[in-house]
């Protein structure tokens, strides 16, 4: 099997366009306004549904479950995985088209695929509570990433100010959902989080203790400090993710061509 | 027959006259007929899997469930493979010399049907990918081929590959910009899809190890992620149509083009 690499141009056949495909500039100002209608939803529906999938398989437990959420693991893991495919998208939008619109039109399509299939699948299909398994949100931290690269222009200078504030922001902007959950409740003689006593009550299978990866060791005596040490933590290697996936975005734009497949 | 379906599916509002347009008729209908597929599968599974989907060993799982595991996995491969065949053998041997105004109302229909049609394939992901980290949260299992995992794997990763395959042949076939070479990008889109199917062999093996506890990020599942983020290539094959699509519509200076939308000239 042999794979040769070929430039566009490359072609031994012409591929000049056979006669005219349009009649006027109306036509013209038509076929462009077409291509907006298809090339931004197009992007944003594939790659924010390969985000859902991705992020299941990655972070897919403290996602679905409140009891998961703690302030050490979820604040870290989560808005790493969730910044791969946004990064990979931004590089295609902003290198052809000049638009800094890729993250937040991902973290759209996420969230809508997200919440229809909580209600759908762990609503409808297994009775679990809405407040119980709801999404994470992180639009508000995909339009900080695209503001910066408005602003700035630079995938540099966009992972080390937005990359960092997209992990930095993620927990506190999910705050509002989680907080209730920490609520402490006392049952029988233990206190411990309403997460906690939520999930005694719907036992499943990602209950065991060794199983449910959640904050653990000494920093739980840390008190308040966890949570915004996580999101810093995030916060720096989210600059690091950043670089690394604008590269592979770089790598996954390229049209390039072969000149056989065999 | 050929004929009759390129004319209304490829080049649906082209004459001589007019310039091309969108089929978002056609589009729309066919994402609805995807949607009234998707609502049909997820009532099945919403139906069935509580009643007869929790004892594989019961005759009746052997009818509900198994019935359609051996229906999908030898049909839609069948599908696919005559699918695949009838696109190339119903290609057109003189493509360089299509018009234009074909090859834009070519990408034009490939486009509005992806653009509608992938609201609905990717919810369908998105809703069956779950279905299955929720059910195997309150169903402890006790075979490989489960409710969920039947519409996940078994009609999900072969129709998925079979639409994949026949896409790549029809624009190889069908756009002159892709004849006679191959696009790199969608190549590698679609081998990557085609890792599913030893991920999937492998995360079924693994599971006969874990079948008690589901922790739905577990490294047995990492694999997956390898396949799915092949999708990423899509965007070099959208690259690529863009490129071509300027090409065809690019008869008029920008500055004309400003005066028609109204914008001052920079």
């Amino acid at each position: 099997m042999s794979i040769e690499l070929g430039s566009t141009e490359q072609g031994e056949i012409s591929r000049a366009p056979r006669g005219k495909a349009l009649n006027n500039v109306q036509d013209q100002v038509q076929a462009w306004r077409n291509a907006d209608l298809f090339f931004f939803p197009l992007i944003s529906i594939l790659i924010g549904g390969a985000a859902v999938f991705l992020c299941a398989l990655t972070v897919g437990d403290w996602s679905y479950w409140m009891d998961w959420r703690d302030r050490r693991w979820w604040p870290l893991l989560t808005p790493l995985l969730l910044l791969v495919l946004p990064t990979v998208a931004t590089y295609a939008f902003w290198k052809y088209f000049k638009l800094p619109v890729a993250a937040t039109g991902l973290a759209l399509g996420f969230w809508l695929s997200q919440i229809i299939s909580r209600y759908v699948n762990f609503y409808l299909f297994t009775a679990f509570p809405m407040n119980w398994v709801m999404p994470e949100v992180w639009i508000g931290a995909a339009v900080v990433l695209d503001a910066v690269l408005l602003i700035t222009r630079s995938f540099a200078l966009t992972g080390l100010v937005g990359g960092f504030l997209f992990g930095l922001l993620f927990s506190a902007m999910n705050w509002p959902v989680v907080a209730p959950m920490h609520m402490p409740v006392q049952l029988g003689d233990t206190v411990m989080t309403l997460a906690d006593y939520m999930g005694f009550q719907y036992i499943r299978t990602a209950m065991p203790e060794y199983v449910r990866i959640i904050e653990a060791g000494t920093l739980r005596t840390f008190g308040t400090n966890v949570a915004p040490v996580s999101a810093f933590v995030s916060g720096f290697f989210a600059i690091l993710v950043y670089y690394v996936f604008i590269w592979i975005g770089s790598k996954g734009a390229n049209p390039a061509w072969l000149k056989k497949l065999v | 027959m050929s004929t009759v379906i390129n004319q209304a599916v490829v080049a649906p509002a082209a004459t001589a006259s007019e310039a091309p347009r969108p089929p978002w008729r056609l589009a729309f209908t066919i994402a609805a007929i995807a949607l009234a597929f998707v609502t049909l599968v997820k009532w099945y599974q919403h139906t069935f899997s509580w009643t007869v989907g929790t004892d594989s060993f019961s005759p009746e799982f052997q009818v509900y469930w198994m019935r359609i595991f051996y229906a999908q996995i030898i049909g839609l491969p069948l599908l696919g493979a005559i699918g695949a065949a009838w696109l190339w053998l119903t290609r057109d041997r003189d493509i360089q010399n299509l018009p234009a105004r074909d090859e834009l109302a070519r990408f034009y229909a490939m486009f509005s049907i992806l653009v509608v049609a992938a609201i609905v394939l990717i919810s369908a992901l998105g809703l069956l990918t779950e279905a299955d980290a929720a059910w195997h949260q309150v169903v402890v299992r006790d075979t490989d081929f489960t409710p969920t995992h039947i519409f996940l794997f078994y009609l999900g990763v072969p129709a998925g590959l079979g639409g994949l395959v026949m896409a790549w042949i029809w624009v190889h076939t069908r756009l002159p910009y892709f004849a006679n070479r191959v696009s790199l990008p969608l190549s590698l889109a679609i081998i990557g899809f085609m890792m599913a199917g030893p991920v999937v062999a492998f995360n079924e093996w693994a599971h006969t190890f874990f079948y008690a506890e589901e922790l739905f990020g577990a490294p047995v599942h990492w694999f997956f992620v390898l396949a799915g983020f092949f999708l990423v290539f899509l965007i070099g094959f959208v690259i690529q149509c863009v490129q071509r699509m300027y090409e065809l519509t690019r008869g008029y200076s920008l500055e004309e083009v400003e005066r028609e939308m109204g914008l001052t000239s920079r």
